[in-house]
């Protein structure tokens, strides 16, 4: 979102002022915050100062950093790591857009093969976790072998 | 003759592909194009690169013009390249990371989309492209999710335009998933009578059903716009002259602008498949019409818009004796 006051950066500073029951909301960025004047606040009244603004996390890409407000605002996606890292705040614009979410159609070579070792691996792995509980330590070590295996053979 | 060249200038199928490690084009840094550029053309062997990072404006915009480049690749300030094989081209740097297209003459979409994916397979096999089992190739913009491809056919309508028969159509096009668009695509006016069909959908149908519904529509099209032209014909002579006239303007024109030239070329082009101009084919008129436009013109040399419109009348001159 855009700061409603500049128009220019994103903002960070979210907060609402009650007035007498006028209530209104402010998103800011962190420029604007600094010089905006809050006008009438009964906490400086009784002599306490009003608790700085605290710029709201945002989530980020973990690939590219971008967020959700910047997708929105560009319509495009950052990387091909957003659409796990914003799967569910993107997965109804994708419907809106292509009422499915169901790809058919070309795949890439050797995908299959690969994602039959990911999820072999995955099985693996739980079964190394369940034999390491239950104290099976050769079972354990032969597993870890056959996972080292498997995932050298992924690279 | 290219198959229905008389109402289909061309056929285009594309595919849009991206590289798993990179973010996607516009939050790409030049050293990483540059990576993805090289990683492209060492799996592309045999392919001519023509590299776009420090070409003239007026070059580039040529391409675009000759619908060999899209207008965003040919204005983006980014380094970014063209590798080209016969009718496949392969945008590097685009919006996505790869846009592979091949542009035929006629309605052959069924060779087009064969020809699209033998370079395709090439690009899956060996490099590690973004893909998704649910969502299918992952790209910029989510419009293109799924199969990243969009199959467009260029259509030559004055028929249905003229007789206003292209309205009704145009409205049932969505119903079927398809959009129609100007000459040079998405946001383009559509000049000369030039319609572009293509798929507006690409997630949750395969490429063939796309292919199967955009064939038969497009083939529908065809022989409505023949009857439209019949109907023109059979109007009598009145129809005709319009279209010898344009044809006229166009042989002794001693300085046509661009947007009289393309009004021009849907006329005569109208009056060769009515057997009103002879000795013209539509090959040489749509080749003449992608050599003429301003910055193909200009390339080169500093012309002004006058000069422009004169060396434009010489070359159709020239081409059509």
């Amino acid at each position: 979102m855009l700061c409603s006051k500049c128009h220019k950066n994103e903002a960070t500073v979210y907060f609402k002022q009650n007035i007498n029951g006028n209530i209104r909301e402010y998103a800011l960025c962190a420029e604007c915050a600094a010089q905006f004047e809050l006008g009438f606040s009964p906490l400086n009244i009784f002599g306490v100062h009003s608790a700085p603004a605290v710029p709201r996390e945002q989530k980020r890409c973990t690939l590219c950093a971008s967020t959700l407000e910047e997708i929105k605002r560009d319509g495009k996606v950052g990387c091909a790591e957003c659409y796990s890292v914003f799967k569910s705040e993107l997965e109804p614009m994708i419907g809106r857009i292509h009422g499915s979410q169901t790809h058919k159609g070309r795949v890439p070579k050797g995908y299959a093969e690969v994602k039959r070792t990911e999820n072999e691996l995955d099985s693996l792995k739980k079964e190394l976790k369940r034999a390491i509980d239950a104290e099976e330590y050769e079972l354990a070590a032969e597993l870890r072998d056959r996972i080292r295996e498997k995932e050298a053979g992924n690279e | 003759m290219n198959k229905d060249i008389d109402t289909v200038i061309s056929t285009r199928v594309r595919f849009a592909r991206n590289l798993k490690d990179y973010p996607f084009t516009s939050r790409l840094d030049p050293t990483s194009c540059k990576e993805i550029i090289e990683k492209t053309e060492g799996v592309l062997k045999g392919f001519e690169k023509i590299d776009f990072t420090d070409m003239d404006p007026v070059t580039a915009t040529s391409y675009a013009e000759r619908h060999v480049v899209s207008s965003e690749f040919s204005n983006s300030k980014l380094p970014r390249a063209l590798l080209e094989k016969g009718d496949t081209r392969v945008m590097v740097c685009e919006e996505d990371h790869i846009r592979l297209q091949v542009i035929k003459q006629g309605f052959v979409l069924d060779e087009a989309y064969a020809e699209a994916c033998s370079t395709d397979d090439k690009l899956l096999s060996e490099l590690r492209i973004a893909y998704d089992e649910h969502l299918g190739f992952l790209t910029h913009c989510p419009t293109n999710l799924g199969n990243g491809m969009r199959a467009s056919v260029m259509m030559f309508l004055p028929g249905l335009a003229m007789t206003g028969e292209l309205k009704a159509i145009i409205s049932q096009l969505p119903k079927l998933g398809l959009t129609i668009r100007g000459m040079y695509g998405e946001g383009s006016r559509s000049g000369g009578f030039i319609y572009q069909i293509s798929n507006a959908e690409s997630l949750g149908s395969s490429e063939e059903n796309i292919l199967c519904k955009l064939k038969d529509t497009v083939t529908q099209i065809i022989i409505r716009e023949r009857l439209a032209r019949d109907r023109i014909k059979s109007s009598g002579e009145t129809a005709y002259d319009p279209l010898s006239r344009a044809y006229g303007i166009l042989k002794y024109a001693y300085s046509v602008t661009s947007e009289e030239f393309i009004d021009l070329y849907a006329r005569v082009r109208l009056g060769v498949y009515l057997g009103i101009i002879e000795g013209v084919s539509y090959e040489a008129l749509d080749e003449l019409f992608c050599s003429v436009m301003p910055c193909t013109l200009s390339m080169g040399e500093q012309l002004s818009p006058a000069e422009r419109d004169i060396k434009r009348a010489q070359i159709i001159k020239t081409v059509l004796g």
